[in-house]
């Protein structure tokens, strides 16, 4: 679905992204672990066209395999990768509600299916329908990062009904892909339990950018692991966790990995 | 010294962010845990002084911190590292470092003591930084090194008697949680510790004291290992999938 190929990235001619290549299926769950400076967040920016890049990143669409490399980044956008950062960047003066359905605002899905989409998101996340009228810049922190997770994942089922909606129509998105960068970061243990559930129940297709090795192994299938702009290894997320040597390189104890796998 | 939180209580407009929390913070290390939006960085500020709360008082070393501008607290031994990251992109290492300086010696003017270099290469040290990096730009460091030096900032004066820490290790990878760990445990035994944290493991390490606080109350305080073994903690901030491990 999503086919990055020797992508380089470099920042005022230093290389920060040295020849990497990875993959996404439409069904799946992958990882991108490693240190701070490895160049993660690097990856995600550049599938979202945040920044320029060598290398070839193409996504199946109806009408065939598109190349992302010219399109701008709210034209990445519509074609279904939707891209949640590591900063909160939500509108502070907007209502709770309003910063969701803006996020959709521009896309044709009908209104009644908006709606239904946000019943079921609320359900999800009960704050956030608790304060649906609330101005967002008066929740703390923490509520601001699940309110951009939210409209991220708002944004995903209203691109997935667009694509029910219009089956086949050229660059309608065939399955829509989430980028989620950090959401450990600034998060409760059951906050993050939340963002797990409703990944899990909405069927959402995603690449997690993470430094919590444990909480992104335990709740993806695949994981790619990445050091100074180079993928390290690359293997399910089990095995990841079972290599010894990356266990200590990640900082994993052998009894907390084996405790990965009963956790969910 | 003791700082005293009596009965403090603050709203954001409408919205409740505390409400008559009440605890006392001793010698050592205290935790603060708590779910999102149950005003934990609310109360770190309203100790700092950025905000002043509607009721209630904030006790330490016998003056109320609630009456004091920001600035007077500081001059009081009381830093503050926040959640997000703010150190100066123009100024090295070595000189953001000696910014924490500047609150205790030089009032409002700029005014460093002859023992600044010496101050700032300690307390470099003892978080962690490589004294080669001092004279380096923030752009040129890791995230972890940037963390540091705001840590450093806030520990350099000698009169650092309070640290206010919020989410210090958030963004960090494990190994990089170990050395924070490791540079808490040598603090602590220099100065008092408030932290915020969600990462349950570090702050049951770290922490002598354990607080819980949902819905601006406090829902537990005690010995960390015999709070999370609470129901009504395990159930408003661990949610039902959490099993420790």
């Amino acid at each position: 679905m999503l086919q990055v190929d020797n992508l380089k990235v470099a920042y005022n001619g230093a290389a920060v992204i040295n020849g990497v290549s990875l993959h996404i299926n439409y069904d799946e769950s992958v990882a991108l672990i490693g240190p701070n400076g490895a160049g993660k967040t690097t990856i995600g920016r550049a599938i979202a066209g945040l920044v320029p890049y060598q290398g070839q990143i193409q996504l199946m669409m109806s009408g065939g395999t598109t190349s992302l490399k010219h399109l701008a980044a709210w034209a990445i956008a519509r074609s279904g990768i939707v891209y949640i950062s590591e900063s909160t960047s939500i509108y502070e003066s907007l209502s709770v509600a309003d910063n969701l359905l803006v996020a959709c605002a521009v896309l044709s899905t009908a209104r009644a299916a908006k709606s239904v989409m946000l019943t079921n998101l609320y359900a999800h996340f009960p704050f956030l329908r608790d304060r649906s009228e609330q101005r967002a810049g008066t929740l703390s922190g923490g509520q601001k990062k699940l309110l951009a997770i939210a409209r991220g994942l708002f944004l995903i089922q209203c691109l997935k009904t667009l694509s029910l909606e219009h089956p086949g129509s050229v660059g309608a998105p065939l399955f829509p892909l989430l980028i989620l960068d950090e959401p450990s970061h600034g998060l409760s243990p059951q906050a993050l339990d939340t963002v797990r559930q409703a990944l899990r129940d909405l069927n959402v297709a995603f690449l997690l950018i993470e430094q919590m090795a444990r909480f992104a192994l335990n709740i993806c299938r695949r994981a790619y692991v990445l050091r100074n702009g180079v993928v390290v290894m690359s293997d399910f997320s089990e095995a990841v966790c079972e290599n010894a040597l990356l266990r200590s390189y990640l900082g994993l104890s052998a009894d907390r990995a084996s405790t990965l796998w009963t956790k969910s | 010294m003791m700082l005293r939180i009596i009965d403090v209580s603050h709203a954001y407009g409408t919205v409740p962010a505390l409400s008559s929390i009440s605890f006392d913070v001793h010698q050592g290390a205290m935790g603060v845990i708590g779910p999102n939006g149950s005003g934990k960085s609310t109360l770190l500020n309203i100790i700092a002084g950025a905000m002043k709360p509607q009721k209630g008082a904030i006790w330490w070393g016998g003056a109320n911190l609630t009456t004091l501008p920001p600035h007077r607290i500081a001059c009081r031994g009381i830093s503050r590292m926040s959640q997000h990251s703010h150190i100066s992109g123009d100024l090295t290492v070595s000189e953001n470092i000696s910014l924490g300086i500047y609150g205790f010696h030089g009032g409002l003017r700029l005014r460093w003591p002859p023992t600044t270099a010496s101050l700032v290469r300690e307390a470099a040290a003892l978080c962690g930084i490589d004294s080669g990096r001092l004279t380096a730009y923030p752009r040129q460091l890791s995230f972890f090194e940037q963390r540091m030096t705001e840590l450093a900032r806030c520990i350099v004066s000698a009169s650092t008697q309070l640290l206010l820490l919020d989410e210090p290790t958030a963004g960090f990878a494990d190994l990089e949680k170990k050395r924070v760990f490791s540079i808490l445990s040598t603090l602590k035994t220099k100065m008092t510790i408030l932290l915020v944290e969600h990462d349950l493991d570090f702050i049951q390490e770290v922490s002598d004291c354990l607080a819980v606080m949902a819905e601006g109350k406090l829902l537990s305080i005690g010995e960390p290992a015999f709070v999370l073994k609470e129901p009504r903690v395990l159930d408003t901030y661990l949610g039902t999938k959490y099993v420790a491990g």
